[in-house]
Protein backbone atom coordinates (compact mmCIF):
# COMPACT_ATOMS: atom_id res chain seq x y z
CA UNK A 1 0.00 0.00 0.00
CA UNK A 2 1.89 3.08 -1.14
CA UNK A 3 0.90 6.52 0.14
CA UNK A 4 -2.01 7.81 -1.91
CA UNK A 5 -3.48 11.22 -2.63
CA UNK A 6 -6.35 10.56 -0.20
CA UNK A 7 -3.80 10.07 2.60
CA UNK A 8 -2.34 13.51 2.03
CA UNK A 9 -5.86 14.97 1.88
CA UNK A 10 -6.85 13.27 5.16
CA UNK A 11 -3.53 14.39 6.71
CA UNK A 12 -4.22 18.02 5.83
CA UNK A 13 -7.92 17.91 6.81
CA UNK A 14 -7.12 16.29 10.17
CA UNK A 15 -4.42 18.87 10.86
CA UNK A 16 -6.86 21.66 9.98
CA UNK A 17 -9.53 20.25 12.33
CA UNK A 18 -6.99 20.04 15.18
CA UNK A 19 -5.71 23.59 14.59
CA UNK A 20 -9.31 24.88 14.43
CA UNK A 21 -10.22 23.06 17.66
CA UNK A 22 -7.13 24.34 19.47
CA UNK A 23 -7.59 27.94 18.36
CA UNK A 24 -11.29 28.11 19.23
CA UNK A 25 -10.78 26.37 22.58
CA UNK A 26 -7.88 28.51 23.70
CA UNK A 27 -9.36 31.79 22.44
CA UNK A 28 -12.54 31.47 24.51
CA UNK A 29 -10.33 31.27 27.57
CA UNK A 30 -9.99 35.03 28.07
CA UNK A 31 -12.52 37.22 29.81
CA UNK A 32 -15.80 35.45 29.91
CA UNK A 33 -16.37 36.85 33.39
CA UNK A 34 -18.14 40.03 34.48
CA UNK A 35 -18.39 42.18 37.57
CA UNK A 36 -21.57 42.13 39.62
CA UNK A 37 -22.09 45.17 41.83
CA UNK A 38 -24.67 45.09 44.60
CA UNK A 39 -25.44 48.31 46.43
CA UNK A 40 -28.23 48.68 48.96
CA UNK A 41 -30.42 46.06 47.30
CA UNK A 42 -29.80 47.04 43.67
CA UNK A 43 -27.70 44.92 41.32
CA UNK A 44 -25.58 46.15 38.39
CA UNK A 45 -23.58 44.04 35.97
CA UNK A 46 -20.61 45.32 33.96
CA UNK A 47 -18.31 43.43 31.55
CA UNK A 48 -14.65 43.56 32.54
CA UNK A 49 -13.44 44.18 28.99
CA UNK A 50 -14.62 47.80 28.82
CA UNK A 51 -12.93 50.51 30.87
CA UNK A 52 -15.38 52.37 33.10
CA UNK A 53 -15.53 54.80 36.00
CA UNK A 54 -18.82 55.03 37.84
CA UNK A 55 -20.07 56.51 41.10
CA UNK A 56 -22.75 54.84 43.23
CA UNK A 57 -24.84 56.38 45.98
CA UNK A 58 -24.99 54.46 49.22
CA UNK A 59 -26.40 55.07 52.70
CA UNK A 60 -23.37 57.12 53.88
CA UNK A 61 -22.18 58.73 50.65
CA UNK A 62 -20.60 58.09 47.27
CA UNK A 63 -18.42 55.19 46.21
CA UNK A 64 -16.52 55.30 42.90
CA UNK A 65 -15.51 52.10 41.12
CA UNK A 66 -13.10 51.81 38.24
CA UNK A 67 -12.72 49.07 35.61
CA UNK A 68 -9.36 49.22 33.89
CA UNK A 69 -7.39 46.59 31.92
CA UNK A 70 -9.89 43.89 32.86
CA UNK A 71 -9.61 44.61 36.60
CA UNK A 72 -12.10 46.29 38.90
CA UNK A 73 -11.37 48.28 42.04
CA UNK A 74 -12.87 50.90 44.31
CA UNK A 75 -10.98 54.17 43.85
CA UNK A 76 -12.87 56.58 46.05
CA UNK A 77 -15.27 56.14 48.94
CA UNK A 78 -16.87 58.26 51.61
CA UNK A 79 -16.48 55.62 54.27
CA UNK A 80 -14.23 56.13 57.31
CA UNK A 81 -11.67 53.33 57.24
CA UNK A 82 -11.16 53.01 53.42
CA UNK A 83 -10.70 49.24 53.65
CA UNK A 84 -12.50 48.86 50.33
CA UNK A 85 -9.84 50.92 48.54
CA UNK A 86 -7.04 49.00 50.25
CA UNK A 87 -8.49 45.71 49.01
CA UNK A 88 -7.08 46.62 45.61
CA UNK A 89 -7.91 45.36 42.14
CA UNK A 90 -9.66 42.06 41.46
CA UNK A 91 -10.13 40.16 38.20
CA UNK A 92 -10.47 36.46 39.03
CA UNK A 93 -13.64 34.43 39.34
CA UNK A 94 -14.97 34.33 42.90
CA UNK A 95 -12.95 37.29 44.19
CA UNK A 96 -14.82 40.09 45.93
CA UNK A 97 -14.35 43.66 47.13
CA UNK A 98 -16.75 45.14 49.65
CA UNK A 99 -17.43 48.48 51.27
CA UNK A 100 -19.53 47.50 54.25
CA UNK A 101 -20.38 50.97 55.63
CA UNK A 102 -21.74 51.94 52.22
CA UNK A 103 -23.41 48.52 51.66
CA UNK A 104 -21.57 47.94 48.39
CA UNK A 105 -20.33 44.55 47.23
CA UNK A 106 -18.43 43.76 44.03
CA UNK A 107 -18.03 40.12 42.98
CA UNK A 108 -16.61 38.57 39.83
CA UNK A 109 -18.90 36.06 38.19
CA UNK A 110 -18.92 34.11 34.97
CA UNK A 111 -18.30 30.69 33.52
CA UNK A 112 -16.60 28.44 36.01
CA UNK A 113 -13.88 27.09 33.71
CA UNK A 114 -11.44 29.94 34.18
CA UNK A 115 -8.47 28.28 35.77
CA UNK A 116 -7.40 24.97 37.16
CA UNK A 117 -7.50 24.89 40.95
CA UNK A 118 -6.16 21.44 41.63
CA UNK A 119 -4.80 18.70 39.42
CA UNK A 120 -4.48 15.22 40.82
CA UNK A 121 -3.70 11.95 39.14
CA UNK B 1 2.19 -18.31 11.26
CA UNK B 2 2.41 -19.82 7.79
CA UNK B 3 0.06 -22.59 8.90
CA UNK B 4 -2.70 -20.02 8.99
CA UNK B 5 -2.75 -19.60 5.27
CA UNK B 6 -4.87 -22.72 5.01
CA UNK B 7 -7.64 -20.88 6.89
CA UNK B 8 -7.99 -17.65 4.98
CA UNK B 9 -11.78 -17.73 5.14
CA UNK B 10 -12.08 -18.77 8.78
CA UNK B 11 -12.32 -15.31 10.27
CA UNK B 12 -12.95 -16.49 13.86
CA UNK B 13 -9.42 -17.84 13.95
CA UNK B 14 -8.00 -14.58 12.66
CA UNK B 15 -10.09 -12.60 15.14
CA UNK B 16 -8.67 -14.60 18.02
CA UNK B 17 -5.10 -14.22 16.80
CA UNK B 18 -5.44 -10.49 16.21
CA UNK B 19 -7.30 -10.17 19.54
CA UNK B 20 -4.46 -11.90 21.33
CA UNK B 21 -2.04 -9.55 19.60
CA UNK B 22 -4.15 -6.61 20.83
CA UNK B 23 -3.87 -7.81 24.44
CA UNK B 24 -0.14 -8.40 24.08
CA UNK B 25 0.40 -4.93 22.65
CA UNK B 26 -1.84 -3.42 25.38
CA UNK B 27 0.49 -5.00 27.91
CA UNK B 28 3.56 -3.59 26.14
CA UNK B 29 1.83 -0.22 26.07
CA UNK B 30 1.07 -0.50 29.80
CA UNK B 31 4.76 -1.14 30.53
CA UNK B 32 5.97 1.91 28.59
CA UNK B 33 6.20 4.81 31.08
CA UNK B 34 3.83 7.66 30.34
CA UNK B 35 4.95 11.12 31.40
CA UNK B 36 1.45 12.55 30.88
CA UNK B 37 -1.64 10.54 31.82
CA UNK B 38 -4.27 9.75 29.15
CA UNK B 39 -1.64 10.04 26.45
CA UNK B 40 -0.42 6.83 24.94
CA UNK B 41 1.15 5.60 21.75
CA UNK B 42 -1.74 3.42 20.62
CA UNK B 43 0.28 0.43 19.40
CA UNK B 44 -2.60 -1.79 20.55
CA UNK B 45 -4.55 -0.41 17.59
CA UNK B 46 -2.20 -1.92 15.00
CA UNK B 47 -4.12 -5.27 14.88
CA UNK B 48 -7.36 -3.36 14.33
CA UNK B 49 -5.81 -1.53 11.37
CA UNK B 50 -4.60 -4.86 10.00
CA UNK B 51 -8.07 -6.34 10.45
CA UNK B 52 -9.57 -3.66 8.22
CA UNK B 53 -7.62 -5.16 5.33
CA UNK B 54 -8.11 -8.87 6.01
CA UNK B 55 -11.40 -9.29 7.94
CA UNK B 56 -15.06 -8.89 6.92
CA UNK B 57 -16.52 -5.62 8.23
CA UNK B 58 -18.71 -7.06 11.01
CA UNK B 59 -15.82 -9.08 12.42
CA UNK B 60 -13.79 -5.89 12.82
CA UNK B 61 -16.33 -4.73 15.43
CA UNK B 62 -15.95 -8.03 17.30
CA UNK B 63 -12.20 -7.47 17.38
CA UNK B 64 -12.71 -3.93 18.68
CA UNK B 65 -14.87 -5.26 21.54
CA UNK B 66 -12.20 -7.83 22.40
CA UNK B 67 -9.52 -5.12 22.32
CA UNK B 68 -11.51 -2.72 24.51
CA UNK B 69 -12.59 -5.22 27.15
CA UNK B 70 -9.33 -7.18 27.13
CA UNK B 71 -7.17 -4.09 27.04
CA UNK B 72 -8.99 -2.61 30.03
CA UNK B 73 -8.56 -5.90 31.87
CA UNK B 74 -4.81 -5.73 31.23
CA UNK B 75 -4.45 -2.13 32.37
CA UNK B 76 -6.92 -2.55 35.28
CA UNK B 77 -9.46 -0.01 34.08
CA UNK B 78 -12.34 -2.38 33.35
CA UNK B 79 -14.68 -1.10 36.06
CA UNK B 80 -13.85 2.60 35.89
CA UNK B 81 -14.91 5.57 33.82
CA UNK B 82 -11.82 5.13 31.68
CA UNK B 83 -13.33 1.94 30.27
CA UNK B 84 -16.38 3.87 29.09
CA UNK B 85 -14.11 6.38 27.33
CA UNK B 86 -12.02 3.65 25.78
CA UNK B 87 -15.02 1.60 24.60
CA UNK B 88 -16.92 4.48 23.02
CA UNK B 89 -13.77 5.93 21.47
CA UNK B 90 -12.80 2.57 20.00
CA UNK B 91 -16.29 1.83 18.64
CA UNK B 92 -16.79 5.25 17.04
CA UNK B 93 -13.30 5.28 15.55
CA UNK B 94 -13.74 1.69 14.35
CA UNK B 95 -16.99 2.54 12.60
CA UNK B 96 -15.50 5.65 10.96
CA UNK B 97 -12.39 3.74 9.86
CA UNK B 98 -14.60 1.07 8.26
CA UNK B 99 -16.69 3.77 6.56
CA UNK B 100 -13.57 5.53 5.23
CA UNK B 101 -12.14 2.27 3.93
CA UNK B 102 -15.43 1.46 2.14
CA UNK B 103 -15.79 5.01 0.83
CA UNK B 104 -12.22 5.38 -0.43
CA UNK B 105 -11.66 1.75 -1.29
CA UNK B 106 -8.12 1.30 -2.67
CA UNK B 107 -7.62 5.06 -2.77
CA UNK B 108 -6.37 5.33 0.81
CA UNK B 109 -3.50 3.68 2.67
CA UNK B 110 -3.24 2.79 6.35
CA UNK B 111 -1.89 6.26 7.18
CA UNK B 112 -5.16 7.96 6.26
CA UNK B 113 -7.27 5.33 8.01
CA UNK B 114 -5.10 5.53 11.13
CA UNK B 115 -5.35 9.33 11.22
CA UNK B 116 -9.15 9.19 10.92
CA UNK B 117 -9.27 6.59 13.69
CA UNK B 118 -7.07 8.62 16.00
CA UNK B 119 -9.03 11.83 15.40
CA UNK B 120 -12.50 10.32 15.88
CA UNK B 121 -11.44 8.31 18.92
CA UNK B 122 -9.94 11.36 20.60
CA UNK B 123 -12.85 13.65 19.70
CA UNK B 124 -15.35 11.11 21.09
CA UNK B 125 -13.44 10.84 24.33
CA UNK B 126 -13.12 14.62 24.68
CA UNK B 127 -16.85 15.01 24.04
CA UNK B 128 -17.64 12.35 26.64
CA UNK B 129 -15.21 13.88 29.14
CA UNK B 130 -16.81 17.29 28.64
CA UNK B 131 -20.23 15.75 29.32
CA UNK B 132 -19.06 13.85 32.43
CA UNK B 133 -16.40 16.12 33.95
CA UNK B 134 -17.62 19.55 32.82
CA UNK B 135 -16.50 22.13 30.26
CA UNK B 136 -12.94 22.33 31.61
CA UNK B 137 -12.13 18.99 29.99
CA UNK B 138 -11.99 20.54 26.56
CA UNK B 139 -8.67 22.24 27.34
CA UNK B 140 -7.18 18.81 27.90
CA UNK B 141 -8.28 17.99 24.37
CA UNK B 142 -5.67 20.24 22.74
CA UNK B 143 -2.54 18.28 23.74
CA UNK B 144 -4.40 14.97 23.34
CA UNK B 145 -5.41 15.80 19.76
CA UNK B 146 -1.91 17.01 18.81
CA UNK B 147 -0.17 13.96 20.25
CA UNK B 148 -2.88 11.71 18.77
CA UNK B 149 -2.13 13.21 15.37
CA UNK B 150 1.58 12.42 15.68
CA UNK B 151 1.06 8.91 17.04
CA UNK B 152 -1.71 8.25 14.50
CA UNK B 153 0.69 9.04 11.66
CA UNK B 154 3.38 6.90 13.28
CA UNK B 155 1.06 3.90 13.75
CA UNK B 156 -0.20 4.31 10.17
CA UNK B 157 3.33 4.24 8.73
CA UNK B 158 4.19 1.25 10.91
CA UNK B 159 1.11 -0.71 9.78
CA UNK B 160 1.71 0.26 6.16
CA UNK B 161 5.22 -1.16 6.32
CA UNK B 162 3.97 -4.29 8.06
CA UNK B 163 1.32 -4.90 5.41
CA UNK B 164 3.88 -4.36 2.64
CA UNK B 165 6.46 -6.76 4.03
CA UNK B 166 4.50 -9.47 5.86
CA UNK B 167 4.43 -12.83 4.08
CA UNK B 168 1.47 -13.80 6.27
CA UNK B 169 -0.59 -10.92 4.89
CA UNK B 170 0.55 -11.52 1.32
CA UNK B 171 -0.97 -14.99 1.46
CA UNK B 172 -4.37 -13.49 2.34
CA UNK B 173 -4.53 -11.32 -0.76
CA UNK B 174 -7.17 -12.69 -2.98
Amino acid sequence: MPIKLADIAIFIITLAIIVFYSVTTLQKDSNSSYAKIEIDGNTFIYPLEKDLIKTFHGPIGDTTIEIKNGKISITESDCKNKICIKMGKIDKLGQAVACLPNKLLITIEGESNDEVDILSY
Amino acid sequence: MTKLTSYPTNSNRIISILGGLCLFLSLIEYIIPKPIPFIKLGIANIPILISIVILPKKDILKLILIKSIGGSLVSGNLFSWIFLYSLSGSLISGISMILISILLNNKVSMIGISLIGSLTSNLTQILLATAILGPGAKYLGVPILIIGFISGTFIGVLTNNFLNKSVWIRNFNK
